[in-house]
């Protein structure tokens, strides 16, 4: 045979072996061992995650009240709820327009609150710590103090507007004032947030700063056209994750309103406790949760769509 | 080496999530001994009365043995999900509105054989202390609770009311005398020039915004929150509309009560009382207990206000044997200590409860054994035994199938009224329709409503 002939089989041996390559022995007792060290995990996921998913999903086909056998009944329980429940609309209006209230005054305060913890002052670490511990209070204990908070009364926050001249206000026992005080509330606890933001300003190269300063660029100019695309990936997080979040928001409203007043805080998950563990309506409740996971699924889609255009990734 | 520390950790951690799944074991058996599991919502004052009848029980019947869970929580949730893992108990306390259908889905044992050779004289039980499904019986309670004005005896003596006021007064005497003793801090009363809600040293009285306290004075008015056969809401009736706008004007027109969310920063309303901040309220007989914690008896007691006719509610939650208990003797050993008047005296003596047997009502020295001390006092005692022995009523909620997201529906909208001041006729208008999706029915006529 000739030498290219040798060459041109050899390279096509090579190919063949790129697209069928079988492990060698080592490789398979490492995946091997791979496997097995996360087979727990694996394990927790499918028994779980997995497992109660699919459970659920053929619950929501059925009538049962926890109690006694469940009763398949198809669409009904999908029917109820687009045509004769009017909390789910109501419920559902409420949380969204919450989520949409919620993630852009977050997403603003975590970066500002971030910004302002970049700086370099003395006792930095000291109001970093600061702002971070109300994150890990738990949500019983926040919702106990926050209802003395916001006491109509003689209420901390009442008192402390007072001094600006500030009618004292109903806060959660006012319709409309309900959701600003959940509002207030997720502020406070926002820690995290604020964490993950000051650790993506502190990526951002100072030299670019300092050049941009050079330039002549004033301080809005180098925030939004670096700080902000630098810091991108995360308000990017940040925005999925509080949408997934608020959408599911529950806590507060069992917590604090019980709902109220007059339904004006009234949480989709709320709605959906209450008919599965007060009501006897499981598989109603069922039905409700594949619901709110398509929402979700959409809201985060499209947040998805937008972002990819708008996030600046360095290093791709 | 690294790989075997690996794997050891490995297999540590997974056997540590599977730790928390282990199962309790059958209900003993072991040394002969019958085990039974009682579950209960009981706590204070009442929980130490029920942790001593459990050990003088445990002591006087060697073969038995009974095991009590206290919940203090979300009681509902935790049954059901016990249920949900047949794991319920063997007996147990139970709300009444689910004893129907609980007892037509057989979770309930049917107590009706066991009463024939009881210990305890189910005859001389009060009805509404008995919970029968079809005829048969499958729940009882030896403590029942009524409803009651308490008021401030000196606060009412200032405003020159008597005793013979207080008795078989109508809704508009007992506003008139909330007017007189309702004062800001400059001495003003509703009505005068200078009044000021915002300044109030006395009020008349909170709103018995709770539906199981107004219920009564709906009734007393012709009204209702249900239709008796189940039809549908009875709330939208005029004599309903009247009770609740009533109730609703204390706050907003005769400004003799808080609003909401005055009451925020408020303590209890037996500590109220007792300060003369607040001149009466309409509450349960349980609260008599809440005064004997204050030590305090400088209270009167009197009869709902009445629109048209005097109406009062009797009721207490069962406590209830499960069909799938392996030890229902046993189980109804340990209810007849339970329900066993005796047991509940030390209640009643100390106002947590009522007595459930008629005889505890009528007989001299059984009453006096129960109502004759510091802690309940002389008008309390006129009062009680007709109030008892004559009221026919006893929560509706009981009779009404899916009560709990029917009642949603109307007592969360009633909020707008009770807190915003919305007319009553608005906000009941299309409850009917609202509540629609859930109303399914009665379980049985509700006898006392018309």
């Amino acid at each position: 045979m000739s030498k290219t002939t040798e060459k041109s089989e050899e390279l096509s041996r090579i190919a063949y072996r790129r697209r069928h390559a079988k492990m060698t022995k080592g490789e398979k007792t490492k995946f091997r061992w791979g496997m097995f060290f996360i087979a727990p995990q694996l394990i927790g996921l499918a028994i779980f995650v997995f497992i109660p998913m699919i459970f659920s999903f053929v619950m929501s086909f059925m009538e049962w009240d926890i109690v006694s056998e469940p009763k398949f009944i198809g669409w009904d329980n999908y029917k109820f709820m687009m045509e004769e429940d009017e909390y789910v609309p109501l419920s559902l209006r409420i949380t969204v327009m919450y989520t949409l209230i919620q993630v852009p005054c977050g997403v603003m305060y975590t970066l500002f609150i971030a910004m302002l913890l970049n700086t370099k002052i003395r006792s930095r670490s000291l109001f970093r710590t600061i702002f971070y511990l109300p994150s890990i209070v738990p949500a019983v204990a926040s919702a106990a103090l926050w209802i003395i908070i916001f006491n109509p009364n003689n209420g901390v926050l009442n008192s402390f507007l007072e001094v600006f001249g500030v009618e004292p206000q109903l806060w959660l026992y006012d319709e409309k004032e309900v959701l600003i005080a959940f509002l207030i509330m997720s502020l406070w606890g926002s820690g995290g947030g604020i964490i993950v933001n000051l650790a993506a300003l502190q990526g951002v190269p100072t030299h670019l700063q300092e050049s941009m300063e050079l330039d002549g660029a004033n301080a809005w100019h180098r925030f939004w056209r670096l700080t902000v695309p630098m810091v991108s990936p995360v308000i990017f997080y940040n925005v999925i994750m509080g949408i997934i979040g608020n959408l599911q928001g529950f806590s507060q409203s069992y917590l604090m309103t019980g709902g109220g007043p007059n339904n004006s805080s009234l949480f989709y998950m709320l709605h959906l406790y209450r008919n599965a563990f007060q009501w006897g309506r499981m598989g109603y409740a069922c039905a409700m949760a594949w619901v709110l996971f398509l929402v979700i699924a959409v809201f985060t889609a499209i947040a998805f769509f937008i972002g990819n255009k708008k996030v600046y990734y360095e290093g791709g | 080496m690294k790989k075997l520390i690996a794997i050891i950790l490995c297999l540590c951690m997974s056997i540590a999530i599977f730790a928390g799944c282990s199962g309790n074991g059958d209900g003993g058996n072991s040394d002969g001994k019958i085990t039974i599991t009682y579950m209960t919502w009981a706590s204070g004052g009442q929980k130490e009365v029920e942790k001593k009848v459990i050990e003088e029980f445990n002591r006087t019947h060697p073969d038995i043995e009974v095991k009590a869970t206290f919940v203090p929580g979300d009681y509902l949730s935790r049954m059901q999900t016990l249920i949900a893992g047949h794991k319920e108990p063997d007996i147990a306390l139970m709300y009444g509105n689910y004893i129907h259908d609980w007892a037509q889905k057989g979770l309930l044992a049917d107590l009706t054989p066991y009463t024939q050779n009881s210990t305890i004289d189910f005859d001389d039980m009060l009805p509404m202390a008995k919970f029968y499904d079809q005829g048969k019986l499958y729940g009882a309670t030896a403590t029942l609770e009524t409803i009651l004005v308490y008021y401030n005896k000196q606060i009412f003596a200032d405003a020159g009311v008597t005793e013979e006021d207080v008795k078989g007064w109508t809704w508009n005497e007992y506003v008139e005398i909330l007017r007189k003793v309702t004062v800001d801090k400059d001495g003003n009363h509703p009505g005068d020039s200078g009044f000021n809600t915002k300044k109030i040293k006395t009020w008349g009285t909170f709103v018995p915004t709770a539906s199981y306290i107004n219920e009564p004075l709906l009734w007393s008015n012709g009204g209702a929150y249900f239709e008796p056969d189940g039809s549908g809401l009875a709330v939208d009736r005029p004599e309903s509309i009247e009770v609740l706008q009533k109730l609703t004007d204390l706050t907003f027109v005769e400004k003799v009560a808080p609003t909401a969310a005055d009451m925020a920063g408020m303590s209890s309303q037996i500590k109220m009382l007792k300060d003369g901040r607040l001149a009466s309220f309409i509450s349960g007989t349980y609260d008599i207990a809440g005064f004997v914690s204050e030590d305090w008896y400088d209270y009167g007691v009197a009869e709902l206000p009445i629109f048209k006719e005097s109406a009062n509610q009797l009721w207490g939650e069962p406590v209830v044997i499960f069909e799938s208990s392996k030890h229902k003797e046993a189980a109804f050993e340990f209810l007849q200590y339970l329900i066993n008047p005796e047991f509940s005296l030390k209640l009643s003596e100390e106002g947590s409860c009522i007595p459930a047997f008629k005889s505890w009502y009528t007989d001299a020295d059984k009453f006096a054994s129960w109502a004759d001390n510091k802690y309940h006092g002389a008008d309390f005692r006129k009062l009680i035994p007709d109030l008892v022995t004559n009221c026919t009523a006893t929560r509706t909620i009981y009779y009404v199938k899916n009560s709990d997201a029917v009642g949603n529906v109307i007592w969360s909208a009633l909020d707008q009224c009770f807190l915003n001041n919305k007319p009553v006729r608005d906000i009941v208008k299309d409850l009917d329709q609202k509540a629609k999706p859930y109303l399914q029915g009665v379980w049985e006529t509700i006898p006392w409503i018309d």
